[in-house]
């Protein structure tokens, strides 16, 4: 009853502020302000897997044996390197609000269907991007795109694809949260993860756990850790003006 | 004179930091009823008519969902299987009076029931509540559902069918066994099965026009995707007098069986 109030007087007061502040709809949630950075540091570094690995998951491939093979697959993968190196890791910038214009590499997130796995596994993108979807199976895959909000999940969007060579671009509309999970109903063993930001200041490690991030406005930070299976860690760091901070990170199971 | 300006700019300092903090912490756009009365009585037969399933903040945990073998909507997410919209989009305020007004019966024994018997205004001032909570700010655009060509092709039904690889969820006879079906899982990562095409009622009614919504637009929340683009209008069309076709026949049968 407490939190039903407590909606109601957000909704009231959110009115308000519109009414107020004369804003539009599509304004809400300041948009990230991109021009240059002055003084721009730099976050390089490596992301690590340490403790004990969790149990695997492990889905057995149970049809379409003539495209995906057979055996039995994990998922969502823990693929650690040497000295515990993680790859498919996030390293991101909880929330910056003005700093450099977004890459035009990050701004067009591609994923192919091919043999019946995702590719990529994990990558970043802006929120709102326009995801571009390739599968390359001469059978049905099926991309169906959820974002997470906590414990939940809602779909984005769930599109068919039957044929081979079938191409679609379809909006990340985030609305609450950051991770998009991608999944196939179809074959129920594949699975994909977005990191969805408002800003640029997102990178996925590589098989060395590498991550470099760079003309990122000096100051205070909140830095977060993600992988698909390990899940949120934070930390706060302290960027000085053209610092290079070289950090050694490490997530737990 | 400065004092003032000092005072006024102050206020509006304060003012700016209280429009900032509102909006960081609502990052999503801010549905606000046109009609706060309609919102007001609305809130009122939700809880009377609604909240035991869908619970009080409409999250769907109501007292009663525990009881029920699919859960109620989450209808704080914005995410309706029954829409004349496409997939990721809001559904109009239309499609969610509808459901309403029909209920929702699928062959696998969703038990939404029909709200029917409440007037039109009482059944309007729920949707309102249903987009309150979702935040729904706007309606998605509506599909135009092409006119129902007057001959049947079974033919390219049964080829659509084949093609667009419905069986494998569905089944090659459409009663819901395709190899896919024994995997699925909704929204919730909860079980769910691919519903039988040949019997029972469709949860998004049985309505020509409607079938053919539910392929162009797939259910979302569900595993069934859109098909938009993966065949002409005709042959989604020959697609659904196909299976309307076919669960007319399996109905006859079982019919002559008893």
């Amino acid at each position: 009853m407490i939190k039903s109030i407590s909606r109601r007087r957000a909704l009231v007061a959110g009115g308000a502020t519109l009414a107020l502040g004369g804003i539009g709809w599509s304004q809400i949630g300041r948009a990230y302000a991109q021009g240059d950075v002055k003084d721009g540091g730099r976050l390089k570094g490596v992301l690590r897997f340490t403790g004990a690995a969790p149990a695997e998951d492990s889905v057995s491939i149970s049809k379409d044996s003539h495209i995906c093979g057979v055996g039995e697959v994990n998922p969502n993968p823990l693929t650690i390197g040497a000295d515990g190196a993680l790859k498919d890791g996030v390293v991101a910038l909880r929330k910056v609000e003005a700093g450099k214009p977004w890459p035009a590499a990050m701004t067009q997130p591609k994923i192919d269907q091919k043999r019946c796995l995702f590719e990529p596994f994990v990558q970043v993108a802006p929120k709102g991007a326009e995801l571009t979807i390739v599968n390359h199976d001469p059978l049905l895959h099926n991309i169906h795109t959820y974002e997470q909000i906590g414990r939940a999940r809602r779909t984005l969007f769930n599109i068919a694809q039957p044929m081979a060579g079938q191409t679609d671009i379809a909006p990340l509309k985030v609305r609450r949260g950051f991770v998009v999970e991608i999944d196939c109903d179809a074959h129920n063993w594949m699975s994909a993860w977005i990191y969805t930001a408002d800003h640029p200041y997102v990178a996925a490690t590589d098989a060395d756990g590498l991550f470099d991030i760079t003309d990122v406005p000096p100051g205070n930070h909140e830095l977060v850790m993600w992988h698909p299976i390990l899940g949120e860690v934070t930390r706060e760091i302290t960027l000085a003006a053209g610092e290079t901070l070289d950090l050694s990170l490490d997530m737990k199971a | 004179m400065k004092l003032a300006s000092l005072l006024f700019t102050g206020l509006a300092l304060i003012f700016a930091a209280l429009v900032q903090f509102a909006l960081t912490k609502h990052a999503v756009a801010q549905y606000v009823s046109p009609d706060p009365q309609a919102l007001a009585h609305g809130q009122e037969l939700y809880a009377r008519e609604c909240s035991a399933c869908h619970g009080a903040e409409g999250e769907g945990d109501g007292p009663g969902a525990k009881y029920l073998s699919q859960r109620p909507r989450n209808l704080t997410l914005g995410v309706f299987k029954i829409r004349s919209t496409p997939t990721g989009e809001f559904p109009t305020a239309q499609d969610l009076f509808d459901s309403i007004t029909h209920g929702l019966a699928g062959s696998n024994g969703a038990q939404m029931p029909s709200f029917a018997s409440l007037s039109e205004a009482d059944r309007w001032a729920l949707v309102e509540v249903v987009r309150t909570f979702a935040w729904m700010d706007k309606e998605g655009a509506p599909v135009t559902v092409p006119p129902r060509p007057e001959t049947v092709n079974l033919e390219l039904g049964r080829q659509v069918y084949e093609r667009l690889q419905c069986a494998a969820c569905h089944g090659d006879e459409g009663d819901g066994d395709g190899a896919s079906s024994l995997t699925l899982k909704d929204d919730d990562r909860r079980r769910i099965f691919a519903a039988s095409l040949v019997s029972g009622s469709y949860k998004g009614g049985d309505a020509p026009e409607e079938v053919w919504t539910r392929f162009y637009t797939g259910l979302d929340g569900s595993p069934m995707p859109s098909y938009a683009g993966r065949a002409s209008h005709e042959e989604l069309w020959a697609l659904t007098e196909y299976l309307l076709t076919l669960r007319a026949e399996a109905g006859a049968s079982q019919e002559e069986k008893q």
